[in-house]
């Protein structure tokens, strides 16, 4: 992924706009019995996650935190994952 | 004890905790996690004295346009917000999410003693750039990262084109001013020179720049002292476990509360005026989908993002629990509880999660139709606490520029004048007037203050009579206000509603429209309105919609090429010496069908010129006598059955046949005010 790609977007182009809900394909509810368990991206309290959630009665099946494939927040840093300099842990390391 | 409201049928219990339940599950007894509870409240007090006294700009000081927070470490880093008090009330939603952004993206475990973050990025959880938001880790005895402590302030200006952090026409994040990513602005408690020149380099008035980030950081140390002052006395992981009760009791009570709403999916739709460079209305949607004790607020259908800078790019997944805090659990401590049960779903590419570089100065007008919006839908979740629209904008007007006044030559000036828009009625009472939007709730200015920091005159600060929503409870008036510049600057209002009233509920009618004019002084030098009325010959209209003559109309009259713009968002337009500017604000929408207010309720707001003998009559259906103010019950029955005839619906926002010219204006003055016969029988 080049680094272009989280922090400069062209203009969308639909009218509406909608979440996408990716279907987990083998999964079911453990709670309704629904194999309509859909993936997608949300905020929750601690930011942005992805949710394995039940369409049928919205039962949460998993939070987890998203990976860099999730695209969730569109946006991050290019020096997200890149080690912190001496500087920035100068009074941690001193 | 905090106060017991509850839903009805719902036992006391359901929403608290027991003296076993809470040592059982925290390990701590009752008395000390309630002391524990309010003194993680009582820190973010102190928090907020240190802020108001020292900050330097009227934002921060005058209209508390600020946050101040407290929040536990987890075992994993991420962190949840467990203490915050008055201010701007979007930042006890904003700064839960940008904390975590924040120190996940720097790393928590590579922050030491004294170091502090600086970062305004409304891509990382910020709310627009002109907000400094500093975090400060605090350690416990062996090093680990145990809390942190958070402040957050509308500095007066970060540079970019238009003065006071607002650009109503940017089209990218490039054209807002200075973006800072997560950066030290103090390591081991020593300010980082190349971040502080950096901040005092690019706005137009180093001098409030230093003094509220100074404040800012004066105010993590009193946070950190006050902190460590309830860790020394009773342990740090007797602490955590009180922010863990304080979290867990604001989940308990958010999630019965929701129990209490039907389960089901709940729609609600809002329109803005425009984004300010391309005009067209611009429309957001929302679903709550309530299943048990959570919810999922869901933004699909929302209209794409704007060109112009009126989209957000991660707040809403915060803000928008306003709605169900307001009107489900308004009167408990806000914290990260409260917000568990909620899943925010934001399409990207929309109005609420703009991509980059999209800008976001305009944000504030988006915040408040959603918050509006997201009262309204659970309104219908829960109609027994129902609340008619609010003006759905902020108000707002940023005037800046250089000061020429003798003695004053060269100093940059600048201020927000904010006084306030109004809150809809509800089935209880009539709506609030002169507040902000409740996910603001920022204080009105002081005139005093104002006036001794700008370079102006306020010469008018009042309501403007008729223009808020009938009903049987009407909705509350919102400020119309003008002022002279005594130096020339630029204004850039911060205004929508313009196009679209507010309207009413449940039978309710609309409140009037906002617009903006000229005013040219009268005979005196100075500016005299009646009740916020003034003839039409001496406006020069800038936005909004007049009549013919030059008076505002929100029903019939046009928005045209008479008015010098066609938004209400211009930036830093010249004001000149000795020109006034003047707004009305779009006021509130009423409850209920105006036929059905009490007669007595009517009368009073006849003799408090709040409401016209005409408008009285005409849309409450009551007979006032102008000069007893006695109410001709009567005639009353019988203009209300007139009226409850065919084709009897909402009242549109009441049109003021107000005067055309001096003379009738004068005419206006010098007739007796209503109700003069009173008291002299």
């Amino acid at each position: 992924m080049g680094i272009n790609d989280r922090m400069i977007f062209s203009t969308p182009t639909p009218e509406e706009m909608y979440v996408e809900k990716v279907k987990v394909e083998g999964a079911t509810c453990p709670k309704c019995g629904s194999d309509d368990v859909r993936r997608y991206g949300v905020g929750w309290f601690k930011g942005p996650r992805m949710v394995v959630k039940c369409q049928a009665c919205y039962h949460t099946l998993e939070v987890q935190r998203p990976s860099l494939e999730d695209n969730w927040p569109p946006f991050r840093a290019a020096g997200y994952d890149w080690d912190p300099s001496p500087a920035e842990r100068a009074s941690k390391d001193r | 004890m905090d106060s017991t409201t509850t839903t009805p049928g719902a036992q006391q219990s359901d929403y608290f905790m027991r003296a076993d339940e809470i040592e059982s599950t925290y390990g701590i007894d009752l008395v000390t996690a309630e002391t524990l509870r309010h003194g993680l409240i009582e820190i973010t007090r102190r928090m907020w004295g240190t802020l108001l006294r020292s900050s330097f700009s009227n934002i921060i000081r005058d209209a508390m346009d600020f946050g101040v927070c407290v929040h536990l470490v987890d075992e994993d880093g991420s962190t949840q917000l467990i203490g915050i008090t008055e201010g701007c009330t979007q930042f006890a939603f904003t700064h839960q999410h940008m904390t975590n952004i924040v120190l996940d993206e720097w790393g928590i475990e590579n922050m030491g003693p004294g170091d502090t973050l600086v970062c305004n990025d409304s891509f990382r959880g910020g709310i627009h750039n002109g907000d400094l938001n500093l975090f400060r880790v605090i350690h416990d005895s062996d090093g680990r990262p145990a809390f942190v402590v958070t402040d957050a302030a509308h500095v007066f200006d970060i540079g970019g084109p238009g003065a006071g952090g607002f650009h109503n026409t940017a089209t990218s994040i490039y054209e807002e001013g200075l973006r800072i990513p997560p950066t030290l602005i103090t390591s081991g408690d020593v300010p980082v020179r190349m971040t502080m020149n950096s901040l005092l380099e690019n706005t137009r008035s180093p001098l409030h720049m230093l003094g509220d980030v100074r404040a800012l950081l004066g105010t993590l140390r009193t946070g950190e002292e006050r902190l460590r002052a309830l860790t020394d006395r009773y342990g740090t992981d007797t602490v955590k476990a009180a922010g863990h009760y304080a979290l867990g009791l604001a989940e308990r009570r958010m999630r019965r509360a929701l129990l209490e709403v039907p389960d089901g999916e709940y729609t609600d739709e809002v329109t803005i005026d425009d984004d300010g460079v391309v005009i067209e209305p611009i429309t957001m949607r929302v679903s709550l989908r309530v299943k048990g004790d959570e919810a999922e607020i869901d933004f699909s259908g929302t209209d794409p993002q704007s060109l112009g800078p009126i989209s957000t790019g991660w707040q809403e997944a915060a803000r928008s629990i306003i709605g169900p805090k307001v009107l489900l659990d308004p009167r408990h401590p806000m914290n990260a509880g409260a917000m568990r049960p909620f899943q925010v779903l934001l399409p990207p590419g929309s109005m609420v999660l703009c991509l980059p570089p999209s800008s976001q100065n305009g944000h504030p007008e988006l915040a408040c139709k959603l918050s509006r919006m997201m009262i309204d839908v659970v309104s219908k979740a829960v109609p027994d606490r129902a609340v008619a629209p609010d003006s759905g904008t902020s108000g707002a007007i940023i005037f800046a520029g250089t000061d020429d006044r003798p003695g004053l030559e060269g100093e940059p000036f600048g201020a927000s004048l904010i006084f306030g828009e109004a809150w809809g009625g509800t089935q209880e009472t009539d709506g609030i007037s002169f507040c902000l939007s409740p996910l603001f709730n920022c204080r009105s200015n002081i005139i005093e203050y104002t006036e001794k920091a700008v370079p102006i005159i306020i010469w008018e600060l009042g309501i403007a009579i008729d223009s808020a929503g009938a009903g049987r409870f009407r909705g509350g008036f919102a400020a119309t206000y003008a002022f002279e510049a005594l130096a020339p600057g630029g204004f850039t209002p911060i205004l929508d509603s313009a196009r679209f009233a507010p309207p009413g509920l449940d039978g309710g009618g609309s409140g009037q429209t906002t617009v903006g004019m000229l005013v040219a002084p009268d005979e005196d030098g100075g500016v005299q309105a009646w009740n916020g009325i003034l003839p039409g010959e001496r406006l020069t209209p800038l936005f909004g919609k007049f009549d013919a003559d030059m008076r505002p109309d929100p029903i019939a009259g046009t928005w045209d090429e008479r008015m010098r713009f066609e938004s209400t968002k211009p930036t830093m337009t010249p004001l000149r010496k000795g020109e006034v500017l003047r707004v009305q604000v779009a006021c509130a929408g009423g409850y209920g069908d105006p036929l059905t207010r009490e007669p007595e309720r009517v009368a009073l707001d006849v003799a408090n010129e709040r409401v016209s003998i005409v408008q009285a009559r005409d849309i409450y259906g009551v007979v006032v006598d102008e000069r007893t103010l006695a109410v001709d019950e009567e005639a009353t029955r019988a203009r209300r059955a007139e009226l409850s005839g065919g084709g009897h619906g909402p009242p549109l926002s009441y049109f003021r046949d107000g005067p055309r010219t001096e003379a009738e204006f004068r005419d206006l003055l010098l007739a007796p005010p209503v109700g003069s016969a009173v008291g002299k029988d």
